[in-house]
């Protein structure tokens, strides 16, 4: 679910009314945290990782959520972005994937990516980057792969009335920019059958 | 698409075993030691070029200047004072080099929907991590909030013919799965949600059914929602077969 629907906040119509209040779900679009709000770059929309029968684990991490058409992606030097492989239970991470944008002298915007133990890969933006390990990367502009019809959920919260219309996609023809990394699942399991993983951003 | 019921039982029986473990487990502090532990470590044991630089900088200038490749990695200059460091080449690509440990949290996600829809303190739990899921930070307010859900739906969805779940069930069947806020892989099933998510999951109708409906006692199942559907059913552009998998923009 997007981070950005505020189901908190819509939910004071029951227990939080008092706390949280209209500023949160007039906001209902975006963020989903004070902290998060303005700061699109770092503002994790969605995270997805699965495995697949080739050996590798796809993960993406969506940001900059709603960007109109016609608008460009979204690239921070300011911002690093985390993703956190657990392979051992113990709920820290054993392994972690670094990736960074930054810019040319000709103002072109590049992506490194650092971890599973190889060496950094660095490459352009909005093309597929082959790296050591089998590690394959893309960063640019998607379409939002998120679908929710969160005019109907929050409508449901506003008037305590099922509202869902399942034609409707408040995601459809939006973009968000996007990290997709595909990686070695031996390079991120240690053996393990049993993974757990989660996104971050720090600035 | 839908994992078949036999699954779902199997996965939230699993599950409850693992909430069970969680909430006697009192080893936060030791993890949260270890996840910055990690989070410390990580980029400079795999950055060469940062690790040049901070133990010398004048090393750098020796590097081959004749290197013209922009996707390597070799150093040719090193600001030890910026901490940025140039790759080679023509109109090499420049990036900061902080490590996470000197930068503060932004945001976080394993789980969708997790923060949006049963937490409070959106910020600190941003701040926070799965350690300090584990150890219970945050339960308080997910069971607070998924009360707060069947007080104001519950008459809603018996009057569409659905059964809801009492708050503390729902939160049986659900909390494996919420926290820790991370996604689970079993490397030795199927793929999909919930184990891991892929792209077309239908994440949101799952993520509902666990808070507001019976699944414990057998009323429901996970897919229930998604089978009539509630919500829309797919994204509206096809994915990608293929990396990178997400659809081109519009």
């Amino acid at each position: 679910m997007h981070k950005s629907m505020r189901f908190a906040g819509a939910v004071g119509i029951g227990l939080l009314a008092s706390t949280i209040g209209i500023g949160v779900v007039t906001a209902a679009d975006h963020v989903e945290a004070p902290g998060t709000q303005g700061n699109p770059a770092a503002d994790i929309t969605d995270f997805y990782a699965w495995h697949k029968d080739d050996g590798k684990i796809v993960a993406v991490i969506a940001f900059a959520g709603l960007t109109e058409v016609g608008q460009p992606a979204t690239y921070d030097d300011s911002v690093l972005y985390g993703i956190h492989i657990d392979n051992n239970g113990d709920n820290a991470a054993d392994e972690n994937v670094w990736i960074r944008f930054g810019k040319n002298g000709a103002g072109e915007w590049g992506v490194k990516v650092d971890g599973l133990a190889a060496d950094p890969v660095i490459g352009p933006v909005g093309t597929t980057i082959d790296g050591p390990l089998g590690l394959r990367v893309y960063a640019g502009l998607r379409d939002d792969p998120f679908f929710f019809d969160l005019q109907g959920y929050l409508a449901t919260l506003d008037t305590a009335k099922l509202s869902f219309d399942s034609t409707r996609d408040s995601f459809a023809k939006t973009n968000v920019t996007a990290i997709i990394v595909e990686i070695s699942t031996d390079a991120a399991a240690g053996g393990s059958d049993s993974l757990a993983m989660w996104a971050s951003t720090y600035q | 698409m839908l994992t078949t019921t036999k699954t779902w039982t199997t996965l939230f029986l699993a599950g409850a075993f693992a909430l069970t473990a969680c909430n006697g487990d009192d080893t936060g502090d030791t993890d949260d030691t270890a996840t910055a532990t990690a989070t410390m470590t990580s980029p400079t044991t795999t950055d060469p070029t940062t690790t040049s630089s901070s133990t010398d900088p004048t090393t750098t200038t020796t590097t081959d200047p004749t290197t013209t490749d922009p996707t390597t990695t070799d150093p040719t200059t090193t600001d030890p004072t910026t901490g940025e460091t140039e790759t080679t080449g023509a109109d090499p690509y420049v990036f900061d080099e902080t490590p996470a440990d000197q930068l503060s949290k932004v945001d976080r996600m394993g789980m969708p929907a997790i923060n949006t829809a049963v937490i409070t303190s959106k910020d600190d739990y941003n701040a926070a991590s799965p350690a300090d899921d584990a150890a219970g930070d945050f339960v308080p307010e997910i069971v607070a909030n998924i009360d707060g859900f069947h007080m104001a739906l519950d008459g809603e969805l018996m009057g569409a013919g659905l059964t809801p779940c009492p708050t503390m069930e729902c939160v049986e069947v659900a909390a494996p799965f919420v926290v820790p806020d991370t996604l689970k892989l079993d490397l030795a099933g199927d793929a999909g949600f919930p184990n891991g998510r892929k792209l077309a999951d239908p994440v949101m109708d799952v993520t509902l059914a666990l808070v507001l409906l019976d699944i414990k006692n057998g009323s429901h199942d996970p897919g229930t929602l998604a089978g009539l559907p509630l919500n829309p059913p797919a994204n509206d552009k096809e994915f990608l077969a293929d990396f990178p998998y997400l659809a081109d923009p519009h």
